[in-house]
């Protein structure tokens, strides 16, 4: 089965990773900015990883056929730095443009702090002014229920966020209904210990339905899983399902929730054709 | 998008899964008590926690997942935004 994985941070992954992802049946990927497991030093840096993100990691994912997108902000983990969080926020409209990039994110609270409201505040504010679509991360363990509560709050405040164009990540058991009942999109994290095994997933679905909800690995540098979205499948399968019913979850709603993005372009894959510069045998030294 | 599976059919396929959480609790709860300074753990919070956490397995219901999550979870004030002081923790 074709499937999209809407939230992996590749950067952090090997292109062997890229192609087992490819094998098992994904054909897109978006990838959220995040923290880098530092605190980065300066905008520079920051100007540096987007480029890398808007550049080089479509160029890499190409090589095993899998279409990449990707989504801007500055981790709430760095936010505390109130004065480098705007210097980076002011920055982010020169990567605006750049194919692939379907909007801010992963934008949203860590520890639930009044510096992390003020920046997620004014990433809203930089993603109603340039009408993106926005990607949101809530918090880990004992403070995603209150930060998740904190994040539907905020956005609330604003008239002008549509809850159509908003996508509230890693929802659990008791924030997946904070997410829906508001009208915004949501996904499961499919993450070993601190969020989603593939079984909760599909309990959540069978308890809350499959629209506007979507499935990741969110696998980044630390322990994680690339082709959990697979693992998910085969859950879903296990129950029953038919192909039609999991399709929708893996790759008709993601592909529905980009469309939003004016740069969101997606070739089938019963039409893609593979880049003419398509190879492995690229040497990364 | 409910269960099209049954009860029987359902608990067959988690049966030994549910077994083998048991026996992870039981045996990590052992060795906790097995070590010198056992008797410190009741008073932590955690381990209080996680007695409330096995209540809520014992009891009955079809949301007890949630409400262990609600368990471990840091309490939210309704209205913290629209306080003097936007972005206070709530």
């Amino acid at each position: 089965m074709y499937f999209f994985d809407p939230h992996v941070h590749m950067i952090s992954r090997v292109t062997d990773d890229y192609e087992r992802m490819a094998r098992m049946g994904c054909v897109g990927i978006s990838e959220p900015a995040f923290w880098a497991g530092f605190d980065r030093g300066s905008v520079d840096g920051f100007r540096d990883y987007f480029r890398q993100l808007t550049e080089f990691e479509p160029t890499r994912a190409g090589w095993s056929g899998v279409q990449h997108y990707s989504w801007l902000c500055i981790n709430a983990k760095e936010a505390e730095n109130v004065e480098l969080s705007r210097e980076v926020i002011a920055m982010i409209p020169e990567f605006l443009d750049k194919p692939g990039v379907l909007g801010i994110g992963e934008i949203g609270l860590n520890k639930n702090t009044p510096n992390e409201c003020t920046i997620f505040r004014e990433h809203v504010e930089l993603a109603m002014r340039t009408n993106e679509l926005i990607l949101i991360h809530t918090p880990h363990l004992d403070d995603k229920y209150k930060g998740t509560r904190m994040i539907v709050d905020m956005l609330l405040e604003d008239d002008r966020v549509d809850p159509g164009r908003v996508l509230i990540d890693h929802v659990e058991e008791h924030t997946v209904g904070l997410a829906r009942e508001e009208g915004f999109w949501c996904a499961m994290t499919l993450y070993p210990v601190t969020k989603c095994t593939p079984s909760r997933a599909a309990d959540i679905i069978e308890m809350y339905g499959d629209d506007r909800i979507m499935v990741n690995s969110a696998g980044d540098w630390g322990p994680s899983n690339p082709t959990a979205v697979p693992d998910f499948i085969m859950e879903l399968r296990r129950r029953g399902r038919a192909e039609s019913q999991i399709k929708k979850i893996v790759y008709d709603n993601p592909i529905e929730f980009f469309s939003g993005s004016e740069r969101f372009e997606f070739t089938p894959p019963d039409v893609f054709r593979f880049p003419e510069n398509a190879s492995a045998g690229v040497d990364a030294e | 998008m409910e269960s099209i599976q049954s009860a029987t059919e359902v608990f067959d396929q988690v049966y030994l899964d549910l077994r083998a959480g048991l026996l992870v609790l039981a045996a990590s709860l052992d060795r906790v008590d097995r070590c010198e300074g056992s008797e410190r753990i009741g008073e932590d919070l955690r381990r209080e926690r996680i007695d409330q956490g096995l209540a809520i397995l014992a009891a009955a219901g079809v949301n007890r997942a949630e409400q262990i999550q609600v368990l471990f979870s840091d309490p939210y004030t309704p209205g913290w935004n629209t306080s003097a002081s936007p972005g206070d923790d709530a």
